[in-house]
Order: structure tokens, then sequence, then C-alpha cells
């Protein structure tokens, strides 16, 4: 045992680095303080320019179309139209600890919305009617927005 | 005054941890001065491409010491899987304006030095990370397979159709030396092979590569003095952007921002159908939807029918319009930060008429073409290179 260690593919020497750099971010919220604290009680916030009636999702403090600061949160629809989605089978390292998750996007009211499909993926359409809410995954502190398959 | 390519170099693509990632750098740097046109006397600035992959967060400096480039100045470039064309647009400006001569741009990525969820991770991060990956960890196959989950939608395309374009650049790769897969592929095994992102498959994506790429840009007045005997020259450099996020897109059959820096290009090359005028093409296929989008995006097919052009063998040698013939992104392998100038470096190769037996394109008109797509069209970069 020393320092060196074979690459358990090609056999070649490599050095395993033995000091782990951990990150975390923190995000300053500003603004979307208003978005998280809705979400903590379920409703998903989108924001509307009272100049121009522009509505955006994800929110933004200004309207980008007139640039103005007049905006305004309001709470998105619950029912909207799955435009597309994949089945996640090769997680990124921050997801590998969840079973296999289905991305959909949503498109409710001009907006788009990204979030977790509860479906099976053989029984999934695009353009398929869904409900939008949010919940919590088992384990999870984190509220995320899911979207359910309407019949 | 024109700006063309002086030189050109590449490393050998794959899982290269038989070298270290210094070396690897070096290996298309000893290419560029083996050509013999050009000394490091020569290069005015160096522009140095890459996501990272390294522990070093600003390498730039730190290669540049070690391949023996100081004291020229030297910066690093950045715009995800199109770093490179970036970092050739950078130096084409820099030469166009008169304040360089000779500009060498060097890619470099060494995805390998982190183990495999972690690279899933770095790539997934060159996206749109707070509203995107952190909640719903979507990953870049994952980006691609919402795109082919539409596309198939409204095209009636199927799996199999996809599975195509990895059977052709596998069949290229098997024949450039430099690639990281040279072996051909079947139908079957593509699709036989384990989902990814479904319908994304395991034999739809582009692997995880280690490799480096240099080019030395150069004006016109340089190249005659060099002596350079076959110069390339960049007719084009279309750009454009688009949202990087998933919400702010309007389409998930066409990548819009490749569309308009192919419109652009086109413009600047007084080219209007690239059919009959481009002998030879590559494109961004980090997937293989991502391949039949370009076929589209660049007007080689009408929106819905990229996919008749693999199915009908037209982008083989022979075909309408030859793409990948270094087995692409798929088999010839994508260090991210180096890509877009190891598709300069093919093209080269081609329009000077050096590749290998069996992958080299009939040059009738003498014109090239790149496209290089960054994240899923955050970045867009088509270019036209003229022999
Ligand atoms: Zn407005």
């Amino acid at each position: 045992m020393g320092i060196i260690e074979f690459d358990e593919k090609t056999g070649k020497p490599i050095l395993i680095d033995p000091r782990i750099f951990r990150v975390q971010f923190r995000s300053s919220l500003g603004k979307l303080e208003k978005y998280y604290r809705a979400l903590e009680e379920g409703r998903i916030l989108g924001t509307l320019c009272r100049e121009c009636g522009y509505k955006q999702y994800p929110p933004r403090s200004y309207c980008p179309r007139c640039r103005s600061k007049d905006i305004e949160f309001y709470e998105l629809p619950s029912v909207g139209r799955l435009l597309t989605f994949t089945e996640v089978n090769v997680k990124p390292q921050t997801h590998s600890q969840y079973p296999d998750y289905i991305v959909g996007v949503v498109e409710v009211d001009g907006v788009k919305v990204v979030g977790h499909v509860k479906a099976r993926f053989e029984d999934l359409k695009p353009d398929q009617t869904v409900e939008i809410s949010v919940e919590k995954r088992e384990g999870d502190e984190f509220p995320r927005i899911v979207f359910k398959p309407i019949k | 005054m024109r700006v063309g390519i002086a030189s050109i170099g590449i490393s050998r693509f794959g899982r290269r941890n038989d070298v270290n990632v210094f070396d690897l750098a070096f290996e298309s740097i000893e290419e560029v001065f083996n050509e013999g046109f050009i000394s490091p006397e020569d290069i005015d600035y160096i522009v140095f491409t890459s996501t990272g992959f390294t522990p070093e967060f600003s390498p730039a400096g730190i290669y540049n010491e070690y391949v023996g480039l100081n004291p020229k100045a030297v910066h690093r470039v950045e715009a995800a899987c199109a770093s490179g064309s970036a970092g050739i647009y950078t130096a084409y400006n820099m030469v166009k304006s008169g304040m360089a001569d000779n500009v060498l741009v060097l890619g470099l990525e060494k995805m390998n030095e982190l183990e495999t969820p972690s690279a899933v991770e770095y790539l997934a991060r060159l996206g749109s990370y707070f509203w995107e990956v952190r909640d719903y960890g979507i990953t870049f196959p994952g980006y691609y397979a919402l795109f082919m989950t539409r596309y198939m939608y409204e095209y009636g395309a199927t799996e199999e159709d996809f599975c195509l374009v990895a059977v052709k650049n596998h069949y290229y790769g098997a024949r450039n030396p430099k690639a990281q897969y040279q072996r051909e592929v079947t139908l079957e095994m593509c699709m036989e092979s384990r989902y990814i992102s479904r319908p994304i498959k395991l034999y739809d994506c582009s692997p995880i590569t280690d490799g480096s790429a240099a080019i030395v840009i150069s004006s016109e007045d340089s190249i005659k003095r060099l002596g350079v005997d076959t110069p390339i020259w960049i007719e084009a450099i279309g750009s454009a952007s688009m949202p990087a996020s998933l919400t702010g897109r309007t389409s998930f059959t066409s990548i819009e921002s490749a569309r308009l820096a192919a419109g652009k290009a086109y413009q600047m090359a007084g080219i209007e159908d690239p059919i009959g005028v481009v002998d030879v093409a590559t494109v961004h296929d980090c997937f293989t939807i991502a391949e039949v989008l370009a076929y589209e995006d660049l007007g080689f097919a009408k929106p819905g029918e990229g996919v008749n052009l693999i199915r009908d063998g037209e982008t083989y040698i022979g075909g309408k319009i030859p793409v990948n013939l270094d087995g692409g992104l798929k088999a010839k392998g994508h260090p991210v930060g180096a890509t877009g100038i190891a598709m300069y470096v093919e093209i080269v190769k081609q329009l000077r008429g050096e590749a290998e037996r069996g992958r080299q394109a009939p040059i009738k008109k003498g014109v090239g073409l790149t496209h290089n797509i960054g994240g899923i069209g955050q970045y867009a970069y088509v270019s036209i290179l003229r022999r």
C-alpha cells in the first residue's frame, strides 16, 4: 500500500487526492424570498408586469420586455400541459440517493415550469393534461413541484 | 485582410490516464509546431479553452508555463461545450483587429480526472443549476432527452432512427486513429444498451473524454510570410445565444440559437443553400438527437425531415452532405472545452485532403462547416472554412 493507485479500466497509475474539497453554496434570495415562502405553503408563484402584462416563471424582479420594476407575484393555475419529459436513470452525484425520477416541462398559462412527473414513463405522452402541485419527497426538507397526469 | 489557419494539432482522445494533464496539452502543442510553419516565437497570444475538471481554478497560466510559452500572454475563454469555438472567435477578432498576427488557441479537458458521478454532476452544472439541477436533478443527457421525447412525438421518429447516427459515427470513428472508440457498432448493440436518461441510451451519448486540440489563427500576411502551404481561411463565424433554462424555450424540436448562428454564417459567407456547397461538416453530436437537430438547424433538411437524412444514409461519404467523418463527439470523444477546436482541426484536415483512408470526403467546392453548441444552445457557433 503506497500512495499510488491504478485506474480500474486502464490500469495506469493515478494519485487519489486525499484532501476532499467540500463546496456548499449560500444563495442570496432577495425578492425570491416570497417565492420560497409560498412554495413551502404549497403555492407556486410567477411574476406579472403591471406595466405591460408580461408573465414570467421563474419569477424575476423586473420585466425583461419593458424593463419595468413594477412587478407583482401571482399564483400559477394548477392545471397545465406536459410538453416533454425524460426519466433520469444515471443521476448526478447530488441526486444519486434517489430512485429513477421523471423530469418534465409543463406549459401553464403562457409560462413553462420544470418539475417531477409522478407516473410510469410508459404511461406518459407529450401534450397530456397534468395537475401541478408541491410536495416534499420522502426524507427531503426541500419542497418540489410535481405533475400528475389527469385521466 | 483574410484570417486563416496556419497550423493544427490534436491529441489522441480517450481515457487518457497514461499521461498527466499537462502532457495531454503538450501533445497538441507538439503537433502544431511539428507542422513546421510556426514556432513559439511567432505566437503573440494564447487563448486557453476549458470548462474546468482540474483541481486548479485558473489553469490557463499553469498550462502556458508547462508548454513553454511564457512570457506570451494568455487567458481562458469558457462557453461550456462551445468553449473551443468561443476561443477561436476571440482569436479571430484579435487577428482581425490587428492586435495580433498569430494567436494559439489551446483547448483541453481531462474529464476522467474526476470520478464518474462527480463528472456527471460537473456537466449538469454547466446547465441552469439553481432552478433545474438542484431540485430536479436534470443531467445533460436529460436535457437532450427532453428534445428527443418531443421530436419523436411530433415527427414519428423512433429510437432506432437515432441509433443510426451512432452507427454512422462509430463507422467513421473506427477509421480515425485519434478517436476514443475506434470500433464499429451495430444497430442492435445501440438498441440493447441501457437507458441513461430515457429515451436516451448509452450508445446515444458521447463519452467522458480526455483530450486536447490546438490551432493557430493568423493574418493573411503572416500566413504568407510563414509559407503555410495549404492555408485554410475562416470565411465566417456566426454566433448566437438563447435562454439556458428550459422555462425560456419556445421549441423542443430545434436549437434556435444554432439556427440563428447558421443564418449569420451563411450570410457572411454568401451561401444560400448549404447542400451542394458544403463538402463536409462537423456537427455537435453530444447525443444522437443533437445531430438530427443540427441537420435541421443548419438547413440540411427541413424541420421534421432531419431524421430522413440519416435513414437514407445521406450524411455518409457519397451522400448529400457528409457529417462527422472523424467519428463526431459520439465516437471520437467529447473533451468539452477542446471540442470546438477539434472540430476545426478535423475540417482543416478534410479541406487539406489529409484525413485517413476511408474517411476523407471528396473536396469539390473547398468548403467545410463546424457547428458547436454549448449547453442546450445558450452558446452557439457555426463556422464556414474555405480552402
Ligand atoms: Zn413589462
